[in-house]
């Protein structure tokens, strides 16, 4: 199936079927919006995947933990560290460190209403990672080292909420500048994008903070090789319950539905949990 | 000749709108704007119970609404709440403060000085202040962007117009901690 015929159906689809409630509290993308200023959002993460490489077959694991910060109402930073038993060479199976990063987003544009917002942020990603190139997909999540930039755009109206994501990557091996002549085996440049929606399924009416949320989600995520060419695009549902208005535990299913990269897997399970901890930093005194 | 006693009395007005009175804010409704989420609610929330003048804070999740209750002799400062709320990640589309008046005066082209904070009250004419008086805050960052356009073109006090204290032309304004515009409800 072609893949823009399915971005268009998917899009289409996002798009009515969020007619009642929508949450922009993705899975996998960010929205726009930030942690609130002084605040602290520890995520841990774990991705599951069947890994598949020179004939061998296991379950790849990376655990991640993160530490989003809101700086101030538009500036955020997000230091996060995995570990993963992916990219070993077989039978080797330990769970190692993997990869640190350092994720900065600005949110420069913000127009309110009631239930209602449109925002665009700017992000930067820096990822150090000890893994050799192996496989044509890029990732921020510590696959490769490498740096990001991009934009997100997140738009809330009458309760419908959808986010596009755009990322440029480059990726920063010692091998990219190796002169060594002849083919290159891997790209190190890529145009990700991802299309985020989400709703609210419960409560159907609020009545307190302690209240559980249950959300679902939708995310489509692609990526373009730019300096190699190939292209895959995922579908991702998700489900989260929000607990206590603080504590998000989400779990969700990626996989593929059309594409040509030679990946690590084409499927893949997550499951994360997130806490917020409002006003961390401030301190007690008004300022 | 007229003209000129309506002059004296308005100046007279003017002054005495200068006398503290002894009222204060005793209450709040705040709606904010740019969230359906209750998560982000309460960010709002927490953000607003951390001020010092707040004492107990109320939700509404269903339309974003937060009845905020102050304490007791406490100044009460408009833009710490607007910057509690910005803080968040959010905006105010919607402030109504409750002021518990004991004969203040307020005129045309007055600003009442409660607590820290000036509030010049746009008024079709002069009146004593009785009561519960409900008064919108109708600044910048206090009321939705079309509402505050449309507000806007309806007053052209220079002093409305632009953010700039200055602009008000009122030397005691100029050691002003802040000064809003409000409109009685």
């Amino acid at each position: 199936m072609n893949i823009s015929k399915i971005y268009i159906v998917v899009f289409v689809f996002s798009i009515f079927y969020n007619a009642v409630y929508a949450q922009e509290l993705y899975v996998l993308n960010d929205p726009a919006s930030n942690v609130p200023a002084k605040s602290l959002n520890l995520k841990y993460a774990g991705k599951y995947v069947n890994e598949s490489f020179n004939g061998h077959k296991h379950l790849g694991t990376r655990q991640m933990l993160e530490a989003g910060m809101g700086l101030n109402k538009s500036l955020m930073i997000r230091p996060s560290l995995t570990f993963s038993n992916m990219y070993k060479v077989y039978p080797d199976r330990q769970l190692n460190f993997e990869s640190v990063g350092l994720y900065a987003k600005w949110r420069w544009l913000s127009v309110d209403d009631i239930h209602k917002h449109f925002r665009a942020a700017f992000f930067l990603k820096g990822i150090y990672s000890k893994n050799n190139l192996l496989f044509d997909e890029l990732t921020g999540e510590g696959d490769q080292s490498a740096f990001q930039a991009g934009l997100i755009f997140t738009q809330l109206v009458n309760k419908l909420a959808v986010s596009s994501t755009f990322t440029w990557q480059e990726v920063l091996d010692g091998e990219r500048w190796l002169k060594y002549g002849g083919p290159r085996n891997f790209g190190y440049r890529s145009f990700n994008y991802a299309l985020s929606t989400g709703y609210l399924i419960l409560p159907r009416k609020y009545s307190n903070y302690r209240q559980t949320n249950f959300n679902a989600y939708i995310e489509i995520l692609g990526s373009r090789g730019l300096d190699r060419k190939y292209q895959f695009l995922d579908l991702a549902p998700a489900v989260q319950l929000i607990i206590n208005s603080s504590s998000k535990l989400n779990l969700g299913y990626r996989f593929q539905l059309a594409g040509n990269a030679f990946r690590m897997a084409q499927t893949g399970f997550n499951i994360s949990f997130e806490q917020t901890f409002l006003n961390a930093f401030a301190d007690k005194k008004n300022d | 000749m007229l003209s000129k006693m309506k002059k004296i009395i308005l100046s007279c007005i003017f002054l005495l709108s200068f006398i503290f009175g002894k009222g204060q804010f005793t209450s709040a409704t705040l709606q904010a704007s740019g969230l359906t989420c209750a998560l982000c609610a309460k960010s709002i929330f927490t953000n607003l119970t951390a001020l010092s003048f707040v004492g107990n804070v109320d939700t509404d999740l269903n339309t974003s609404t937060f009845l905020i209750s102050f304490k007791p002799g406490n100044e009460v400062y408009p833009d710490q709440i607007k910057k509690k709320v910005e803080a968040a990640g959010f905006s105010v589309s919607n402030l109504v403060l409750t002021f518990t008046a004991n004969g203040e005066t307020a005129s045309q082209q007055s600003h009442l000085k409660i607590g820290g904070t000036y509030f010049h009250i746009i008024l079709a004419k002069a009146k004593v202040l009785s009561g519960d008086v409900k008064m919108q805050i109708i600044d910048k960052g206090y009321v939705g962007i079309k509402e505050y356009k449309k507000l806007l073109a309806g007053n052209k006090l220079a002093c409305y117009q632009t953010p700039e204290i200055a602009d008000c032309q009122i030397p005691e304004l100029n050691n002003a901690i802040q000064s809003v515009h409000v409109i009685i409800k």
